[in-house]
């Protein structure tokens, strides 16, 4: 007897899993719920036997004003510390950029789309979340610096051998 | 309204209705187990799922402006977070909707509890502005349901709750659901695969994929676990080939699957061996994903050679009373503030090295079992309805 999924499911399902991955595939875009895996295409270069690649990091500052880097994974507990990198994109919570370019791939443009900006009282209670936070590891609550370097490191030994500031953005809180 | 299942017994008539139904015939034939097997799997599924389990209460105490969502998402419809203690509630009714599908009470309506709850939580959760690889635990949860996961070793059949079908019927609606998670896992490995081989096969010793994976995130992240620190030492023509094979395996889910059951279970096999190469050398666990391969599996034998010596009931009861105190556990922890994914973890900034841990066990037991399978006697669901025939 035959009891496989019809044809009309085997369509649906084919287009319910072929847009989303074709949206990311040409935009970046992630859906949900969609079944789509990490890619993770990126590759680096390997020259003279080394590699550079951005780190990310932040940064609060004592009351000598010397930079004191943050373990992210304690600083923004509970926030699992893989998010981390998209809150820095997203200035932590405080950017009030209203959309967002998404280059598509194959075209020559790029399509403004909306993003979510939270309110005035929102920011400010994410600003006081973050100064609290500083102000209990004895820093200055009044700001806080997401910095991306760019470090080198042997391939043979894993050594780093240079790092250099590519961006600093500060962010004040109050 | 047209039926999901083609229930008709003619032959197919056009062309597209021949290629899909050879297509399901194909994918059936490669992933068959006796359907007493999800009832088993259920239990493993539920009890790993209860010591990780999906943790949503954290988003009621942290600030809502860091609310971030996909824009191809429901949440981005909604506008914000829910208020406080919206997340605790979920939380709780996931976990509770987790031990009852576990212990099998009224499996398929919890299922679907389970399955709204994760995708509610899952939404919001990636609305920190990053979509992480949960969606496997989905799909288990959507297939499973439909492959009928509580028909077996469960309190519904302890209560005479599951109506005796018929072993065939039953045989049936198991391969129906198993055969769209093997669908699902090779398409998602796809998806995976075709950007890293775009990118990766290269022939150029003077770009690296997998360094790309490893040394941004042992900085960013943290991830020196386990043998992470030896990856240094690894020579580049080898990692060379490990950027060709991993997409290469990826994108060969598919053929595998439709070629024969041995190729999908060796292909698993590598599949399951690609995570715990991942977890010791990137630090990154896919622990969801490799215990899901045991769907794959006739966990049936187990149960024979093993629990037949001790009366269902007893053990299903001993089993259920472990499975409500790890749930009891977690609403407990986080009623309190406390918790994290991992069961007995009280904060969320202490968890990441556990699943590196439980990665190590669930692949080398993934992996004895489909080992197992492979060299071991053939014994599907047709041949023990045969068997069963016979007796």
């Amino acid at each position: 007897m035959n009891r496989h999924f019809s044809l009309v499911f085997t369509s649906v399902l084919c287009v319910y899993l072929a847009v989303p991955f074709a949206i990311e595939s040409l935009t970046g875009l992630l859906t949900f719920p969609a079944i789509l895996l990490p890619v993770g295409s990126g590759k680096l270069s390997v020259v003279d036997g080394t590699v550079a690649f951005e780190h990310l990091s932040f940064r609060g500052f004592d009351r000598e004003e010397r930079a004191q880097e943050l373990d992210p994974g304690r600083f923004f507990a509970p926030v699992p510390i893989g998010y981390s990198g998209a809150m820095a994109n997203n200035a932590l919570g405080l950017s009030e950029e209203t959309t967002q370019s998404v280059w598509v791939k194959g075209a020559r443009f790029s399509v403004k789309l909306p993003r979510h900006v939270p309110d005035r009282a929102l920011r400010d209670e994410t600003a006081a979340w973050l100064s609290d936070r500083l102000g209990r590891l004895g820093l200055s609550p009044d700001r806080i610096v997401i910095r991306r370097d760019e470090i080198v490191v042997e391939v043979k030994s894993g050594r780093e051998i240079s790092s250099r500031p590519l961006d600093e953005r500060t962010i004040k809180l109050r | 309204m047209k039926s999901r299942v083609d229930h008709s017994t003619s032959a197919p008539s056009s062309f597209a209705e021949r290629a899909n139904a050879w297509f399901w015939q194909r994918v059936s034939s490669s992933v068959e187990v006796p359907a007493d097997s999800l009832g088993l799997f259920r239990w493993i599924y539920g009890v790993f799922l209860l010591v990780e389990t999906p943790y949503f209460a954290w988003i009621d105490h942290v600030p809502h402006g860091l609310f971030n969502p996909p824009i191809l998402s429901p949440a981005f419809l909604l506008g914000g977070f829910p208020a406080s203690p919206f997340f605790s509630i979920l939380d709780a009714i996931v976990v509770a909707s987790l031990c009852l599908v576990t212990v099998g009470y009224r499996t398929r309506f919890f299922t679907v509890v389970l399955i709204a709850g994760l995708l509610a939580g899952f939404n919001f959760r990636y609305s920190f502005g990053k979509v992480d690889s949960d969606i496997i635990i989905l799909m288990v949860l959507v297939c499973m349901e439909m492959a009928g996961w509580g028909n077996y070793y469960s309190i519904d059949v302890l209560l005479g709750r599951v109506d005796r079908v018929a072993s065939l019927e039953a045989q049936h609606q198991a391969n129906r659901g198993l055969s769209l998670f093997a669908v699902l896992l090779s398409f998602g490995m796809i998806t995976a695969g075709l950007g890293k081989a775009r990118s990766w096969i290269d022939f150029n010793l003077r770009t690296s994929g997998f360094l790309m994976w490893f040394y941004p995130q042992y900085y960013d992240l943290g991830r020196h676990l386990l043998l992470a620190k030896w990856v240094p030492h690894i020579p580049i023509p080898a990692l060379e080939l490990g950027d060709y094979l991993g997409p290469m395996f990826e994108l060969s889910g598919f053929p595998a699957l439709l070629y024969s059951r041995r190729t999908w279970r060796m292909w698993l096999f590598i599949a399951c061996t690609f995570h715990l190469m991942n977890a010791l050398l990137l630090n990154i666990a896919f622990n969801e994903q490799a215990l899901s391969y045991l769907l794959f599996v006739d966990l049936s034998s187990v149960a024979f050679t093993r629990w037949q010596r001790f009366a269902q009931r007893r053990v299903i009861v001993a089993l259920s009373c472990f499975v409500f105190f790890l749930g009891m556990s977690h609403i407990v922890m986080r009623s309190f503030g406390y918790g994290s994914r991992i069961v007995f973890v009280s904060s969320v900034d202490r968890e990441q090295p556990f699943f590196l841990y439980f990665c190590i066990p669930i692949c080398a037991f993934v992996l004895a079992r489909l080992a197992r399978a492979l060299v071991g006697p053939h014994r599907d669901g047709r041949n023990r309805r045969e068997h069963a025939a016979l007796d």
